[in-house]
């Protein structure tokens, strides 16, 4: 793991709020303990296959992490916010008109979302109808399947 | 010498061999020179940076496993915007193939404007679409190059082509390296069914045979001169993947040519640590800044069946702007998609009716390339898109967004962080009218040229119009960084094509440029 318990703590919030989702009482339902957990420890493993990505991703992480004052004006951290103002709080950073700001989103949530969708659980709601590494016969175009 | 494939990273100490050639770099350009000079009956040495996988290595892993292993910088290189810029995502293999084995297996020829301008304009008689003609029959046949036909097209893709037809773009087919394809979708993250024929599957083995010693996990830091004359090369046996940069053990390889095939981005590091100097060298890049619209329907497309890439179109080609088909896997597809939490949510659910269509222009160029500022093996690459390419850009998105209305998209995802997607057209043109920070574009590239060009005058370019390095005398360059400009298609059969024509010019000429 090249995560300390500080930036584990953070990402996993932000891995949380990321992956949540409504359940069918339209109340904010977020992903297992597990399934976050997972998250963390692939995008650890992940960064270790770059020798400069660690130090960035790990300033991004502090960049997102102590930055609620300014969107939502909260004096805590990622981590302190409650779930539906973590969500709210993400959602005004990845709109932000400030374009290096919004690159900074982006650049945490694309290795994020890679890797939180190849957990099969996450992969089944994209309705992709087989693993990644499974083959299939080319159909002839708008035949029958 | 037998030929094989040694994995650097299981040597248990320094490595020193002798050969007619050495190239670095196993990529397109690297491994054609390779099998060309082999046939010739050459002993030749490839060193290739990044580590050996299988096919069937390859197709085991999940889409970011083959980011993390194989794509350069675990999948996370990009161009730093300078100004108006987008950061530009730059896709590049760091594997025994190169970028070759990531490619869509989009093969084109580079335009007959292109060679036109390089004979007029930039005085280069040696690079007409005659000379080159028999180099890209050579490889057209080596790599297989087929037509895709209609009927392998995802629907994906379909609904672009009807879009456009009914504003009048024509879409056409595009050839690819493949045999075989049954559509999996996933090209550049390791096809299941190994039906790409990238430079590992169609050159490598043959070269190979014919005695070829390849050694992976083999990092190249300088030429070996004696006065100007190249004789070798050094580097070191990197370590395991998790373990990037790691040097284990030095190795030196003697050879009586040397050929520098670490592609656009690497490449001067080679050159500049070895003492040639050019004000040319790591400059002038272009990137054919790419990008992708997402359209989405009201039915379900299942876009991830079918040739990932099956059409194209070179309508606006005057304009600069070419659009080819493409789809990324799901979960890739999904980063790039607006909104956190139940917002991002709902959007993934409807992958299944999400097409998507690609573009890309044909830039002028304003990249640069400078050492790490944190000291780590990548150079820093700063792009800065001249106002011409950024309006080009926001152009190809609007027409793009306009296909997928007119092929009854409900509304359409543009490209640009964190907007929701856009249900009319007039939102779309407000979006082009009004645009938002550039550095808000999600822009991706996978073809950078350019960084040690030819030219026919040592004050304009690094090399002659054969790769030779002015200023030394055995050493050569044959990959992307030769080429003197974009070129506005996918690059990989260009290069190919023009590394055969430097290895057959190597071959006539070889008691010269050995002595
Ligand atoms: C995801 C992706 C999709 C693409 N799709 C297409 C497509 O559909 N059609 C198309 O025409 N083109 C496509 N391309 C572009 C095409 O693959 C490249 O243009 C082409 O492979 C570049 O050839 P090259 O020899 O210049 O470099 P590369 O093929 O990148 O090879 C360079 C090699 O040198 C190695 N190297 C670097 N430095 C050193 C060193 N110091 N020592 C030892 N080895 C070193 C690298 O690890 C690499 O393996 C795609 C590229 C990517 C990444």
């Amino acid at each position: 793991m090249i995560f300390g318990a500080w930036h584990q703590r953070q990402l996993g919030a932000i891995v949380e709020a990321m992956l949540t989702d409504i359940d069918d009482g339209g109340a904010l339902a977020p992903p297992s303990s597990e399934v976050t957990r997972l998250v963390v420890e692939d995008l650890s493993d992940w960064l270790t296959h770059s020798q400069t990505m660690p130090t960035a991703f790990k300033a991004l992480i502090a960049l997102l992490a102590l930055l609620p004052w300014f969107f939502v004006g909260r004096l805590a951290s990622v981590a302190g916010l409650p779930l539906d103002a973590r969500i709210t709080y993400l959602e005004r950073f990845e709109r932000t008109k400030v374009g290096p700001l919004s690159m900074a989103f982006i650049a945490m949530k694309v290795p994020l979302v890679i890797s939180a969708y190849e957990v099969p659980e996450n992969l089944r709601v994209t309705g992709f109808d087989r693993g990644f590494t499974e083959r299939r016969r080319l159909p002839v175009h708008g035949g029958a399947r | 010498m037998t030929g094989e494939i040694l994995h650097g990273r299981e040597l248990s100490g320094p490595l020193e061999e002798s050969a007619d050639v050495v190239i670095v770099g196993s990529g397109a350009g690297g491994a054609v020179v390779a099998a060309q000079l082999a046939e010739d009956g050459k002993r030749v040495i490839v060193l290739e940076e990044g580590p050996h996988y299988t096919p069937e290595e390859v197709r085991a892993m999940t889409p970011s496993q083959v980011l993390r292993r194989m794509w350069r910088d675990a999948g996370m290189y990009a161009a730093l915007g300078v100004g108006q810029t987008p950061v530009i995502s730059l896709a590049m293999g760091r594997n025994v193939g190169g970028s070759s084995v990531h490619t869509g297996g989009v093969c084109f020829r580079i335009p007959s404007s292109v060679h036109h301008d390089w004979v007029k304009n930039h005085g280069l008689p040696e690079l007409s679409e005659a000379s080159l003609e028999a180099a890209y029959l050579d490889v057209e046949r080596r790599v297989h190059v087929v037509e895709v036909q209609p009927h392998e097209r995802s629907r994906s893709t379909q609904k672009f082509v009807d879009g456009a037809r009914e504003l009048g773009v024509e879409f056409k087919n595009l050839r690819r390296n493949t045999v075989d394809c049954e559509g999996n979708s996933r090209c550049n993250f390791g096809c299941p069914k190994g039906a790409k024929m990238s430079v590992d599957l169609s050159y490598l083995p043959g070269a190979i045979e014919r005695g070829v010693r390849l050694v992976s996990d083999a990092q190249v830091e300088r030429v070996r001169f004696d006065g100007t004359r190249a004789t070798g090369v050094e580097g070191w046996l990197t370590g395991p993947p998790g373990h990037y940069g790691a040097k284990k053990h030095r190795f030196t390889i003697h050879a009586k040519v040397v050929v520098i095939a670490c592609g656009t981005v690497h490449t001067p590091e080679v050159l500049q640590n070895s003492g040639v100097r050019s004000k040319h060298l790591g400059r002038h890049i272009t990137l054919h800044p790419a990008f992708r619209m997402g359209g989405l329907f009201d039915e379900a497309l299942d876009p991830w069946n079918g040739a990932m890439q099956s059409a194209y179109s070179d309508h606006y080609e005057r304009e600069g702007i070419t659009f080819v088909g493409m789809y990324p896997p799901v979960n890739v597809l999904s980063s790039g998609l607006p909104g956190v939490g139940p917002s991002h949510r709902a959007i993934v659910r409807k992958n299944r009716m999400i097409a998507v269509q690609g573009g890309m222009v044909h830039d002028e160029g304003g990249g640069v390339l400078h050492s790490s500022p944190l000291g780590g093996r990548e150079p820093l690459l700063t792009y800065e898109m001249v106002p011409r390419d950024l309006a080009r850009v926001r152009r190809a998105i609007t027409l793009l967004g306009e296909m997928a209305f007119a092929a009854g998209a409900k509304a359409v995802i543009p490209p640009i962080f964190g907007l929701d997607p856009i249900t009319s057209r007039s939102q779309l043109r407000a979006l082009e009218a009004s645009p938002p920070d550039a550095r808000k574009i999600e822009c991706m590239a996978f073809h950078p040229l350019g960084s040690a060009k030819m030219s026919n005058d040592p004050r304009r370019g690094v090399t002659d119009v054969w790769g030779a390095v002015y200023g030394a005398r055995g050493l050569y360059v044959v990959d992307g960084s030769v080429l003197p400009t974009s070129i506005g298609v996918n690059s990989q059969v260009p290069i190919m094509s023009m590394a055969t024509r430097l290895a057959w010019a190597m071959r006539d000429r070889w008691s010269r440029i050995s002595a």
